[in-house]
This record gives structure tokens, sequence and C-alpha cells, in this order.
């Protein structure tokens, strides 16, 4: 609370007062001036303190997100909307200095006003602090809080706190116009109305279908009068089925496409083509299905068209980036190392070391102390105080014995008790002089056991993960032995800081390899679900439908015959399929001119390379290394998908959900009769 | 929201930051002329590093402005530039009456610009710390490099704000006179409560120790059992506005201090056990 201006002042006018007051002669003058100026002191210091903890805790903000005329419950990419903080003070107790900043979100780029202010505050003032934000990629926006500072007029005190205001709101893709404000009506007559699609099944269509016999039961005005007089015979029109169209996304949600800086990562672009083409396909009356899979399984959306599905599914799109990527080899002292940030700066009321305690004083219960009976060095401990403790014990006893009238015990045990007396009694000073290095050695042991906890080199992790387990139990409701798993194993303290750090959108430290250079991302099983997921979908789908998957697999090239079989068996069953792979983001888009490099250009662009030499030199080698895998792999996963007859496409490109809907186009004139 | 930055010249403009530099240096003025009495030229330099602490943005001169004093009302045999001992302000605590003239305006002229000084600081300077000094800050400078910049409020952590003149009012400077003058009586009565306590516990007598001795060991004590008591108020206070997540922290670590030891050991024997079985499949 003191700022360092405080502390000097203070500490100068103490140290002046001690040697004033201790100086009989020349020191009155001073003294009196030293206590004036702690008087004055005192006085700042309590008319604060009354501000910190009486009035302080009685702010209280309130947030509306709005655009130019109301406030929205959702925020659209690309679009500015308004940020309004309302903080109130309910407290008769003015604050004269009030800082305030509020905590914007990752991402997003301020565009007017500032999340700053400095005001001072009574009970029937509102600080009203307004900015405007526009919004980079889909997901979802966390406004934490405000931070808020009390200063005073000197600039001795100052007190930090944070008002936890939590608010999250989804945000949502912009379709452009070309994809978004799609044609509601018919463009020729040659297309059904939009909705609808061909389909060469009897039904209740339009177009002719065929001719047939007259059957029982056929209605009256389905006879073609004039074939039928030509044949003799009643012959009636089929007509063709007019069935919608179904578009089915297949999202991939595993770790992999959620490594990257939060929100700016792959299955950013990956949910934006598919928020994109989910409300094309919405306002052209299609039916759209949401498949979503990782590693561990799959979650199906059914096919619909309603308004209300579109934004359900857009909203599960959005929820679904929150998380960061998790796998079973991030180092938990590296996420505890950043959990920590967070917590003490959005939770420093429950991460107060005077509440949150990791007991450093007293040593001796101190949670580092190390009780030297639980140690192998306890029987040592046990024997260096054992032959005092037997004299004691036997001393009790006897006393004991004599108090309980036990007269014959006594004499019995006397003999006992006698000699050993006589024995310690025949060299006193020896004994005296034993026993007091038995226990002094035995104290010292023990100070040295218990100081040695203090010593341990995982001292600082274990007392950052102790407060942050305490934060976790208090967060969850859960109950007090909680503290002890999260102390003692390891992978749930991950687990739950992963998801503290990824509820609060924070980047999450990874590792990408292991010792052995494998890559740790690498998900056969998600592929494993992408083909069940497919099937699942081709045996449902009753004619011609558009899969679309969308689906990191460049790292995967060498594991896809059985999605290439899937993909098969889907264009055997006259289905569209569309890949849609999303680019890592520090990696250059491959140059078409880059397959056309021959290996000695290849050579000569590496032997360049080599130049750079040093640290840096290596950086960028392996750099160029990870590029040139990268766009090999592209290149191979392109060629074997096109082989199958499968558009494959980059998310990244910005046609992307047009090519998609050209495709749907084509479907829609039933090319494939 | 960043206040401009203001110029030396600023400081004569600005209404607000112009008063307190006139309230400093007409305390400085009348430190110099009781101060001079001693010395002269010591107080020409302690009032050249006042003149300076209004003027530069650095709050070391006040500092060193309050040890100079100290050297100047202290020791004044001790200097180059003092006079011979037994001048000027030398008097003892039996002797020294509260309502000595001299100490008083003396007291006055510090205490004004000790305000004065800090209160222009806070105005043309910085009036909050100017970075968290706690293991947030580092964390957070930490993250702000990991994260590239791309949080555009993470550079507003370091933000030093200065008190925006705006915030002044209108009565301010009164009220600053008025805290200054209440200081110099709370001061005085301080003094004579110290020297009567003194006189009834007696330390003196009682440990046969010098006065001096004796009244250090009575503030210390009477500052400790004033420590003790303010403390102890502030703990039922705190305790009483503590909210309900905050209790159950208390709570927790309270249940987590008084059982850790248990547990661990159990969980040594569980391990020991584990180990045991491994090793005898």
């Amino acid at each position: 609370m003191l700022t360092s201006r405080g502390l000097s002042v203070l500490i100068v006018v103490a140290v002046q007062m001690l040697f004033a007051l201790s100086a009989v002669e020349t020191g009155a003058p001073i003294a009196l001036l030293g206590l004036t100026i702690l008087v004055w002191f005192v006085y700042e210091w309590l008319k604060f303190l009354i501000r910190a903890r009486i009035a302080f805790p009685r702010l209280a903000v309130v947030r509306t997100i709005a655009d130019t005329r109301r406030s929205i419950p959702v925020v659209r990419v690309g679009r500015e909307f308004e940020v309004h903080l309302e903080i109130r003070l309910d407290s008769t107790i003015p604050l004269d200095y009030l800082v305030v900043d509020d905590r914007v979100p990752l991402d997003v780029q301020i565009t007017d006003g500032t999340p700053f202010a400095i005001a001072s505050l009574s009970r029937d003032e509102v600080l009203d602090v307004r900015y405007r934000l526009r919004c980079l990629a889909p997901g979802e926006l966390r406004f934490e809080g405000v931070r808020v500072q009390l200063g005073d007029a000197h600039g001795l005190f100052h007190h930090r706190a944070f008002l936890r205001s939590p608010l999250v709101v989804p945000v949502i893709p912009t379709a452009v116009d070309v994809e978004g404000k799609r044609r509601t009506t018919k463009r020729d007559n040659a297309l059904p109305p939009p909705g609808v699609h061909r389909f060469r099944r009897p039904g209740g269509g339009t177009e002719l279908l065929d001719l047939r016999e007259y059957r029982d039961g056929d209605p009256p005005k389905m006879i073609a009068w004039k074939p039928s007089a030509r044949r003799d015979t009643i012959i009636v029109r089929e007509y063709e089925s007019e069935v919608p169209l179904k578009v089915s996304l297949f999202v991939d949600t595993s770790q992999s496409v959620r490594l990257g800086p939060p929100r700016r990562n792959m299955l950013v672009q990956l949910v934006g083509v598919a928020a994109g083409v989910a409300q094309a396909t919405a306002d052209d009356r299609d039916l759209i299905g949401l498949t979503l899979f990782d590693e561990r399984g799959i979650e199906i959306v059914r096919p619909a068209r309603s308004r209300t599905h579109l934004i359900g599914l857009i909203r599960k799109l959005s929820a679904d980036t929150r998380e960061g990527p998790m796998n079973d080899s991030i180092d938990p002292r590296i996420l505890t190392e950043s959990a920590m940030g967070v917590a003490l700066e959005i939770y420093p009321d429950l991460m107060d070391r005077r509440v949150n305690r990791i007991g450093r004083m007293p040593i001796v219960t101190s949670m580092f102390w190390r009780p030297a009976l639980d140690t192998a060095w306890g029987k040592v401990l046990v024997v260096l105080f054992a032959p005092k403790l037997f004299l004691i014990g036997l001393a009790a006893l006897m006393g004991l014995t004599l108090l309980a009238g036990q007269f014959e015990a006594l004499r019995l045990m006397f003999p006992i008790a006698s000699t050993i007396a006589n024995t310690i009694a025949l060299f006193p000073p020896f004994w005296i002089v034993l026993f007091s290095f038995l226990e002094v050695t035995a104290l010292l042991l023990w100070i040295v056991i218990g100081l040695s906890g203090h010593f341990n080199p995982r001292y600082i992790d274990k007392a950052r993960r102790k407060r942050l387990a305490l934060l976790y139990t208090t967060l969850d409701n859960a109950p007090a032995e909680t503290i002890y798993k999260y102390m003692q194993d390891d992978r749930f303290h991950a687990d739950r800081t992963t998801r503290f750090l990824a509820e609060h959108h924070a980047r999450i430290p990874v590792t990408l390899y292991d010792k052995e250079g494998r890559y740790l991302f690498r998900s056969v099983g998600k592929l494993r679900n992408l083909n069940n997921s497919l099937r699942h979908a081709v045996a449902r789908a009753k004619d011609q439908e558009l899969f679309v998957v969308l689906a990191d697999i460049v790292e995967l090239r060498d594991a896809l015959d059985e999605t290439l079989r899937a993909i098969r068996v889907a264009m055997g069953r006259r289905h569209e399929v569309v890949v849609i792979v999303p680019w890592m983001p520090d990696v250059p888009v491959p140059d078409d001119a880059d397959l056309a490099l021959s290996r000695a250009d290849l050579r000569r662009k590496r032997t360049e390379a080599l130049r750079d030499v040093g640290m840096r030199g290596m950086a960028l080698d392996i750099m160029r290394d990870l590029i040139e895998r990268y766009h090999a792999s592209w290149y191979a996963v392109r060629t074997e998908l096109s082989r199958v007859g499968v558009t494959v496409m980059r998310a990244d490109v910005n046609d992307s959900v047009q090519q998609i809907l050209d495709r749907m186009e084509i479907l829609r004139r039933i090319r494939r009769r | 929201m960043r206040e401009p930055k203001l110029t030396l010249s600023d400081r004569f403009t600005v209404a607000p930051i112009r008063n307190y530099i006139i309230l400093g240096l007409a305390c400085l003025l009348l430190y110099y002329m009781v101060i001079s009495a001693n010395s002269s030229i010591a107080a020409v330099i302690v009032c050249l590093v006042g003149v300076a602490g209004l003027f530069l943005n650095w709050i070391g001169f006040a500092v060193i402005f309050l040890v100079l004093n100290f050297w100047t009302t202290f020791l004044p045999d001790f200097g180059l530039f003092s006079t011979p001992s037994g001048g000027g302000n030398r008097r003892d605590f039996e002797r020294m009456s509260v309502l000595d003239l001299q100490n008083l305006i003396q007291n006055a002229a510090v205490l004004g610009y000790l305000m004065a000084t800090l209160r222009v600081q806070a105005l043309a300077h910085r009036a909050l710390p100017p970075e968290p000094a706690t293991v947030v800050g580092r964390l957070r400078e930490r993250e702000t490099r990991l994260e590239d910049g791309d949080n555009p409020s993470m550079k507003a952590v370091f933000l030093s704000p200065r008190r925006p003149v705006w915030l002044v009012k209108e009565l301010e400077l009164v009220a600053v006179a008025l805290t200054g003058v209440a200081a110099l009586f709370g001061g005085m009565l301080a003094y004579l409560g110290l020297n009567a306590l003194t006189k009834k516990v007696d330390f003196a007598a009682k440990y046969d120790m010098a006065i001096g001795a004796a009244r250090l060991l009575t503030l210390i004590w009477a500052g400790i059992f004033g420590v003790l008591i303010a403390l102890a108020l502030l703990y039922i206070f705190t305790r009483r506005q503590m909210t309900a997540k905050v209790a159950r922290v208390v709570l927790l670590d309270m249940f987590y201090s008084e059982t850790r030891r248990e547990v661990e050991r159990q969980n040594t024997w569980r391990e020991w056990f584990r180990a045991r079985r491994e090793r005898r499949r």
C-alpha cells in the first residue's frame, strides 16, 4: 500500500526520530519535527486506509456491449461495437483519485476512445468509460473486469484491485456480400427454386420424370391423355422428386488445430469458413448439418434449415474455439507459471498472501518445513533422544508408583533404578556432557532437516501450485481434499490449469516435439473419427449431398488410406466431397512456382541459406526445413485427394466459401444425373 | 488515459501546480530565516535542494531535504558550514517548550514544504508507482513479451499516471493548510504525551539507563503496543468486510495448514506401497 515515495519518507523520519530521541541535549527540536511529520503521515495513512478498506470495495461496475443503436448479445467479426462501463460508488466516503483500466480481451482493435480513465468518484456520480472495438476473428470475447487503482494526493499510498465483471460475448463470423446476401429467387427456369434440387425418383415435383401405365390408386389428374390416346391404354405421368440440398460440414476440432496464438489459430480459420458456408447455405434455404470431430470423439448436429438452427450452429462453432491446445507433455511447472500471472491479475483478492498463505512464517509451521520424524533421519533422532527419554520415563514411573503406594513394585524396581543411578553417579560430568551433546546434536539435526525443505529446488513451484490449488478449489466449490489432489497429481493439476488458462483466453505453453523429435500433435485418432463420421453420413444420406471436410491433415499424409477409402465410398454414392485444409499461421503460403524449382535450384537456395551463421542461421535453417516439409506434405495430400476427384482448398484462401457455394450450384443443376 | 507531459514552464502556468510551488517557496523562505541563524551557507544549501525538489522530477530531493534538515538541526557542529557548538537551536527535552516560536516556524516550514513538494510531484510527475512492484508485474512483462504486444491493455499496466490538475478542488489549498496546522498541534501533543509517558514509566530509574535511551525505549514500546492494537482492529475490520469467496479461501487455507503433514505422510506410504508392489511384480 505504501509507495516507494511513502516508504522513503517514513524511513527517513523514523531514523531521525530514533537518533533524536536517544540524544538528550540536541534531539528535542528534531524529535518534535519528526513527531509532527509522523502525525501528519499517520493521518494521511488512516484517511487512505478508510477509503481503501471501506469505500473502495463498494465500487460496482456495469458493462454494456452495444452497436450504434442498442445493446447486443453477440458481435460480428470486422464490425465495430461500443463497450460502455458504468462505475458507481455505493459509499458516502468519496474516492479522490481513481485510475480505471479496463482489461481489453485479446486480439481486438481499439478503434475509438480509450479503456482508461482517471476520476474522482462520490456517491451520486457515475464514471462512464466508453470505447469502441473491432473483432478480428470469430470465437468468444471475454471481458474479465476492470483494474482499479486508488491513489492519494501526495503519491504516498496506492491500492490496487480488480473489479471482476466477467462477460462472455460470442463473436460470429460475418458473411461477406457474395456469400451472405445470396439470391432467394431462381436465376433461370432450368434451376429449381432455392432450397430444393431435383432428384431422379418419382415424387411430387414439377419436372417430368417418366410415363408409365396406370396402376390402381393413381390420381386421375396424373393421367397423360395424349399418350393414353396414342397407345390405347391409360398412361400416367411421373414427376421427379424435389428434395432439399444437404450440406454436411465436418470440422476438425482436434488439438493440432488449436495450436498457435489465441484466436489466430487454424481452428479459427476453419470456423470462419464453416460459419460462412452455414450462413450462405441457410440463406439459400438449404439444409446444413455439422459434425465436430477430434481425437476423443464425434459430435453431430443434424441438418436443418431454420434460423434458430443456424444461430445455434454458429454459436457452437464459436464456443468451440475457446479451449486451447493440450497434450500430456506440457510441463506442469510452465503451466503453473503462466496461470500464476493470470490468477494474480484477475483474482488478486483470492491470491492475496494474507489469506492464501504459503506459510513462510513461522518457519516451523511453514508448508516447507520438513518434519524430521517423517524422514529416514527420524530414527537417528529417536536414538539420540532415547537415553534421556529412558531416564525421564524411569523417573516418572517411579514417581507414579510412589504416589500410588505401590511399595512392593517400588522395591522391585529400586535395584534397577539404583544401579542406573549409581552408574551415572560414578562420572556425573561425563554423563551430563554426553546427554547435553546428544540433545544439542538432535536439536541441530531437527533444525537442519526441517530447514532443508526450504531449499527444495521446487520451492517456488510448490508455493505457486498451492496458491493456485486453493484458488481452483474455491472457484469450483470443490471439497477441501481437492487441494491435495492438485498438489500430488500432476495430470490433474495440468488439466485444471489448462482449463483455467483457456477460460481466461490466456496463452497456453505447449511442447510441440518430444525428445526424439516426434511431433506430439500428430493425431491419427482424429482421422479414425473423421472416417467413421463420413461413413455414418454416407449411410444416412439419401441422395446427392455435399460433404465439406474442414480438417488439418497435412501432417497425416501417410495415414490417409482409410480416409481416401471413405471418400471413395461417398463419391461412389454420387455425393460431392470438398476438403478444406487450414494453413499453419507461421508458414508462408506456397507459391506454385516452388513446384517448378529443379533440384539444382533447391541446392543453390540451400547453399545460400547456409551463409547465415550462428544461432540465427540455425533458427533460419530449422524454419526453412519446417516450411519445406510442410509444403511438401501439402502438395502430397492435395495430389492424393485430387486423384479420387476431391476438390482440395486452403482455408486461408479468400474465396474458399465461394468455391463451396459454386459446388452446391453444380449439385443443384444435377450435373451428375 | 495518459496525461500529457508537463514542461518546466507549465509549472508556472497551471494554476494548481503554481499555487503549491508558491507554498513550497514560502515555506523555504521561512526555513531559511530560521536556519540561517545557525549557518547561512548550510541554510542556502538546504534551500537550494528544496527548490530543486519543487522544479525537477525527482522525489529524492524531498528526502535529501529532510536529511539535510536533520544535519543542520541535530548536528550543528558536524558540518563545515555550521556555527560552533552551543548556538542556535540546541535545547534539550526538559527545557524546550513545545510552543517555542523558532521550532514552531521551522516545523511548519518543513511540513509545509514536504506537503507542497509531494503534491507538486504528484501533479507534475507521478502519483502512482510506475509498474507493479510485485510478481504480477514481472509475469505480466513476460507475458507481454510472449504475446508480442498483441494485447493492448498489457501496455497500460506500465502507465504511471500523474494526478490530473482538474482533480484539484477549489479549497484544496485551504484543506492542506488546515491539515498542516492540525499536524503541528498533533505533533506537540504527541511530544508532550511522550515526555509524560517517559516520566510515568521511568525506565531510566528502573534500569539505570540514560534519559535518551529511556525515552527511545518508551517510544518503541508505545509504538509496538500502538501497532498491535491497530493491527488487531484492522484484522477485526478486515474479517467483517470479507466476502464469501475470500472467507472460503481462509478456511481452506487453515484446513490445508492443519492436515497437510498427515496427508503428505499418507501419500508417502502410498507411494512406498505402490513401488513395493511394482517391485514384486
